[in-house]
């Protein structure tokens, strides 16, 4: 296994890049139906290695607005089905574009009320799905087209809070176990929502930091192992409720680097795995969450 | 993706020649699923088609939602339903050996269930425990017995028992230990303070055996806080003095193990006047674990 002392940008630049004509192989047709949130992941990628302008900016928003549905969602590709999940990645896309004035505002925003349920849950679709990764994904763009007013944020506040376990963690549904990522999309729902004071910031402070590990990478649950995207998702929790300094960062900014490929660029979950975007597009935001002035800001 | 391991150059064009026929198969099938779901073809037909495409992959949710649009209108159609709905459950128990953790199948598995005039709930709590054998930490596997139990009606006491089931075979199962705490969290206060005795020498014996482990640990800091909680400051201080002795212990055993040292530290922060122990232990705990320097004790 190789180790890094640095962010190898043009490699990740170059892998970005490549990843569209990567048809050849069976994983980018496994993911052909949340093409519109690895959009996002790669465009974020490159904004945070400052390289937007290496994108075909115009390409990109015609793609993603052919990705919406009468009803106002959005599917994770063409042809694919409206869900929550995707109208999150596209909205967030087309704001980092600057091309919100291309979007029909109103019909996005009909289409997010129309997945709250009375206790102030949301569903993801059409069929029912309940989780609280779909309160996050509803908030987002609501918060990001200033539309908040269009649901009823006092009760998806509360459903959100009947979701935290013992550990002050939280999980999909009430009574669902905690888990980093959960936490992170019910956490950051609670600061679009103006109630991160309802949390005991120190007892879920607490089980997040232990997400660390010896070798420096952060699992997301006890007892797993470490993975670069929780670390993000506990990263950045532990931003919200002000306590990042509570996980060793100089240890986890090696475990990242790690998991970088040295030869086709970009970052796997773990060191000597397969690198892919989502991996790549989280590496990149813990690196400049913990260490917002390292080597990408050249 | 997860736990794929990198490959030579070489590994890679083998896998680029083997996977050809594979890509070019799933894409003829996912075209022709989309013409027929366009053409509206809700037919056992295209039930069939569409199985063999998300077979190739469960996540095309997009699918899914095609399948239920096939079995609503096939329920309409059929006097028995019911039959339909357990083939569906086949399906998708395979769906679900295959990708244990596709949110998709199992929210599925909760819609076919719904429809049911008679689900067999008991074949369901069946399927779970299996699957909780091959995969104890499992939360879409947990979260949906939880659902079948409540939809059953099944006691609290017979979920804290599958608890302390699972919890005996693997002293570290967290998701255990989790569900424990959501059951005593509905019992009233009175009542669980009448258990926490019990509770905590339960909580103790598992971490005397595995010490490094977490999930005790985090079960035994919320003990304590519920005990606190709905007590007297003198009951409080009791209770907190007895539960030095067994950790004393266990630090004399484990010198070097963070986790009685972080609990003595939990333990004291609790009490009035103790701030020259924790001090000490902080020393100690930073020494032993280089990695955690902050502690949630020492903002108060
Ligand atoms: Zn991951």
């Amino acid at each position: 296994m190789s180790h890094h002392e640095t962010l190898l940008v043009d490699l990740h630049k170059k892998h970005i890049r490549a990843l569209e004509n990567n048809t050849d192989s069976f994983e980018y047709w496994v993911i052909e139906h949340l093409r519109v949130s690895g959009v996002y992941w790669g465009v974020s990628a490159m904004v945070l290695m400052n390289a937007l302008q290496e994108m075909d900016r115009e390409k990109l928003i015609e793609y993603v607005l052919s990705c919406q549905h009468p009803s106002g969602g959005f599917g994770g590709n063409v042809n694919h089905d409206p869900h929550i999940l995707y109208t999150c990645s596209a909205v967030q896309l087309l704001a980092i574009l600057d091309a919100l004035d291309r979007l029909d505002v109103d019909k996005v925003v009909t289409f997010i009320s129309s997945l709250q349920l009375e206790d102030g849950s949301f569903k993801g679709d059409q069929w029912g799905e309940i989780d609280t990764r779909f309160s996050y994904c509803s908030l987002v763009p609501l918060a990001i087209l200033n539309r908040l007013d269009a649901v009823d944020t006092k009760k998806a506040k509360s459903y959100v809070l009947s979701c935290q376990n013992f550990d002050g963690g939280f999980g999909c549904v009430p009574g669902a176990e905690s888990h980093a990522g959960q936490i992170f999309t019910c956490v950051g729902a609670l600061a679009i929502l103006g109630g991160l004071d309802e949390i005991d910031a120190d007892v879920l402070g607490f089980w997040l930091c232990e997400r660390q590990l010896p070798e420096g990478g952060l699992n997301g649950r006890p007892e797993k192992l470490a993975d670069v995207c929780y670390s993000w998702w506990v990263v950045s929790s532990l931003a919200m409720l002000n306590r990042i300094d509570w996980i060793d960062g100089d240890k986890l900014k090696k475990y990242i680097l790690n998991c970088q490929d040295d030869e086709a660029g970009g970052i796997a979950d773990r060191p000597g795995d397969v690198a892919d975007v989502f991996h790549t597009f989280f590496g990149l935001c813990v690196n400049q969450q913990v260490f917002p002035s390292s080597d990408t800001q050249d | 993706m997860h736990s794929v391991r990198r490959r030579t150059a070489e590994e890679k064009e083998e896998k680029r020649i083997a996977e050809k026929a594979h890509i070019d198969k799933f894409c003829k099938l996912s075209e022709t699923v989309m013409a027929l779901r366009n053409n509206e073809e809700l037919t056992k037909e295209a039930l069939k088609t569409a199985g063999t495409l998300l077979e190739m992959n469960f996540e095309f949710y997009t699918v899914w939602n095609f399948r239920r649009e096939i079995i609503q209108r096939l329920s309409e159609e059929n006097s028995d339903s019911d039959a339909l709905y357990k083939e569906e459950l086949q399906f998708i128990q395979n769906a679900i050996m295959a990708n244990p953790k596709s949110y998709w199948a199992w929210f599925h598995r909760k819609w076919i269930i719904s429809r049911m005039s008679q689900p067999s709930y008991t074949k369901e709590i069946f399927l779970c425990n299996q699957l909780l054998e091959k995969d104890t930490r499992n939360f879409h596997c947990w979260g949906y017995r939880r659902w079948i139990c409540q939809k059953m009606g099944a006691g609290e006491q017979e979920i804290f028992d599958f608890t302390t089931k699972k919890i005996e075979h693997l002293f570290s199962n967290y998701s255990a230990w989790h569900e424990r705490s959501r059951i005593l969290s509905t019992y009233p206060a009175q009542q669980l303070k009448g258990l926490l005795q019990s509770e905590l020498e339960y909580v103790q014996n598992a971490f005397f055996t595995s010490p490094d482990d977490q999930s005790a640990w985090f079960y035994y800091r919320w003990l304590i806080a519920k005990f606190i909680e709905n007590s007297t400051e003198e009951e409080a201080s009791q209770l907190l003095e007895t539960q030095f002795e067994p950790l004393d212990q266990l630090i004399e055993v484990e010198p070097n193990s963070r986790w009685p040292l972080n609990t003595k530290l939990y333990l004291l922060s609790k009490m009035n006047g103790r701030g020259e122990e924790m001090k000490e232990i902080l020393v100690k705990l930073r020494e032993v674990d280089p990695t955690h320097q902050k502690y949630p004790e020492l903002n108060s």
